[in-house]
């Protein structure tokens, strides 16, 4: 058949999968620490179309080049956008955020189905405190501490800056916070968490804590709107295409070949 | 059907949730001691999408990743102190610090609150020391606290200490019990049961008597404690969860639109 309807037909499979990126961005718009998913398209290989049926024109009988085209388009990538959120103070003692470095991460401890526990990063610092009074996320995984988990005798606490968790005049424990050079090669979990993956290299921390301060969602509606609106425009314009296409087959198969 | 149908559905549940947070707290705002909550959400797991020629490259430099949406995952209470509002009432107390009176409630268990709105109930042991329902206000033994005489001659001290005063000789005497003050390491973990009350559990861990802390907390008789409720603080969420119940609702017409789209390719 026509080429182009495959393209378009195409193109309108890989709208649908931005528009499930455009909608999960929508739906975190209050979550805390979230970072928005952008869509990258790629196209396809280029191919190189070929003149074979009037190869009569050239002089030397080979069918004459007539340039590449790309026929597809597809998602490349979800580019992470690790932009810092606004910070809400809420005045908490157990509720910290980081301010000032996009690649900056607290670690947690979560144990996976063997009950080893594996590092996860995130940016919801809004803590609990549990039973034994240490500083756990609202799942109760255990936020890491340079020492391991940071045991609190209540929540009348200060954290500095730099990390420094502080009770009664002493320094319990501080903060392990972990900076990635290339944020974008982590993976999202879910539930507020990260993944480090082998591509991921270290950095120096940077930032500063803000004690009291939750860091919301980056999501704009904006952008988000506009980029809905551009997805169903773009899937819109596609479709006509498929209908341009299949006229024009409809002429070719009902119309040359009439009588 | 479409992914992102689900999503943006999973959007407006979850922004559901947070206006039920914001109204229960709107409704309380003039309720004694009451303590806000927030609702707080967490994005739901994530996949990996497949390239339509990505074969089995297990890793890439970059992710391809679509996430389902959102859940609400906690509503967690803040015990910030409110404000106390002065009534002259001797029963009605509040507590100036972070711990909470226990009460025995109509079941028999232990139940805390900081509402301090206490009234002296009538029974059949004398006159007692009872909240407004008639639960009986406990002490620091985890005992009923009973009166004789002129409520008059009874004061509480800001430790909480009950005394005496002989009518006759003006003098204060200790009656040998306190009005029960309880902290805990986790007060977050308290499970509300209404009627201004919470249950202890094991997230809270167990009641520490305030006497035994760094930083007792102070009786203040005369006074209440009003709620903690910031109209506006909520008054700005509650916009933004419309709005992002809004957002998520023009997300699914817009899926739904794609879908019509699709649908009428073929004309």
């Amino acid at each position: 058949m026509i080429r182009g309807l495959y393209t378009s037909g195409y193109s309108m499979l890989t709208l649908n999968r931005k528009m499930d990126v455009v909608a999960n961005n929508m739906a975190n718009v209050n979550t805390n620490g979230f970072k928005k998913d952008t869509v990258v398209f790629e196209e396809f290989s280029e191919v190189l179309v070929k003149r074979f049926f009037d190869a009569g024109n050239v002089p030397s009988g080979r069918p004459a080049n007539v340039g590449e085209m790309a026929l597809y388009n597809d998602i490349a990538q979800i580019h992470t956008d690790y932009t810092q959120g606004t910070l809400e103070n809420t005045g908490l003692s157990t509720d910290v955020a980081i301010n000032g470095d996009d690649g900056a991460f607290f670690c947690v401890a979560v144990p996976d189905e063997n009950n080893v526990f594996r590092e996860y990063y995130t940016r919801d610092g809004s803590f609990k405190l549990d039973a034994a009074g240490r500083l756990v996320t609202r799942d109760g995984h255990t936020v890491m501490g340079i020492n391991g988990a940071i045991v609190l005798e209540g929540s009348e606490f200060v954290i500095s800056e730099n990390g420094e968790v502080i009770q009664n005049g002493v320094t319990v424990d501080v903060l392990r916070i972990r900076k990635f050079e290339n944020p974008e090669s982590l993976r999202k979990f879910g539930y507020n968490l990260l993944t480090a993956t082998e591509a991921s290299v270290d950095g120096v921390f940077e930032g500063t804590l803000q004690q009291g301060f939750v860091e919301r969602s980056n999501v704009n509606s904006v952008y988000e709107m506009v980029d809905m609106i551009n997805v169903l425009r773009a899937y819109e314009s596609n479709q006509k295409m498929i209908q341009y296409q299949d006229s024009t087959l409809e002429k070719a198969v009902n119309e040359v070949g009439r009588l | 059907m479409m992914r992102s149908m689900w999503t943006a559905a999973s959007g407006m549940k979850a922004m559901q949730f947070n206006i039920d947070t914001i109204s229960n707290n709107l409704a309380n705002v003039s309720t004694t001691a009451y303590k806000k909550e927030k609702a707080e959400f967490e994005d739901l797991l994530y996949v990996t999408m497949q390239n339509a020629y990505s074969g089995v490259d297990a890793q890439r430099p970059v992710n391809l990743q679509v996430g389902h949406g959102v859940v609400a995952r906690a509503t967690s209470r803040d015990f910030t102190a409110g404000n106390l509002e002065q009534t002259g009432n001797k029963l009605d107390m509040a507590i100036q610090g972070d711990g909470f009176f226990a009460v025995r409630g109509p079941d028999g268990n232990i139940y805390y609150t900081r509402d301090g709105s206490f009234k002296v109930s009538m029974t059949e042991f004398g006159k007692m020391l009872a909240t407004s329902k008639g639960y009986p206000v406990l002490d620091q033994d985890g005992f009923e606290i009973f009166f004789d005489g002129d409520m008059e001659d009874y004061d509480i001290q800001p430790s909480g200490e009950i005394t005496y005063r002989d009518p006759e000789t003006d003098i204060s005497l200790p009656t040998g019990q306190s009005i029960g003050i309880f902290k805990f390491d986790n007060p977050m973990g308290l499970e509300a049961v209404g009627g201004n009350l919470y249950r202890s559990n094991t997230a809270t861990g167990e009641p520490i008597l305030n006497i035994d802390t760094e930083n007792p907390s102070i009786v203040r008789t005369g006074f209440l404690e009003s709620s903690n409720v910031q109209i506006v603080e909520e008054m700005v969420r509650l916009i933004t969860a419309q709005r992002a119940y809004e957002l998520n609702s023009k997300a699914i017409v817009t899926s739904d639109e794609m879908l019509q789209i699709a649908n009428n390719i073929r004309r």
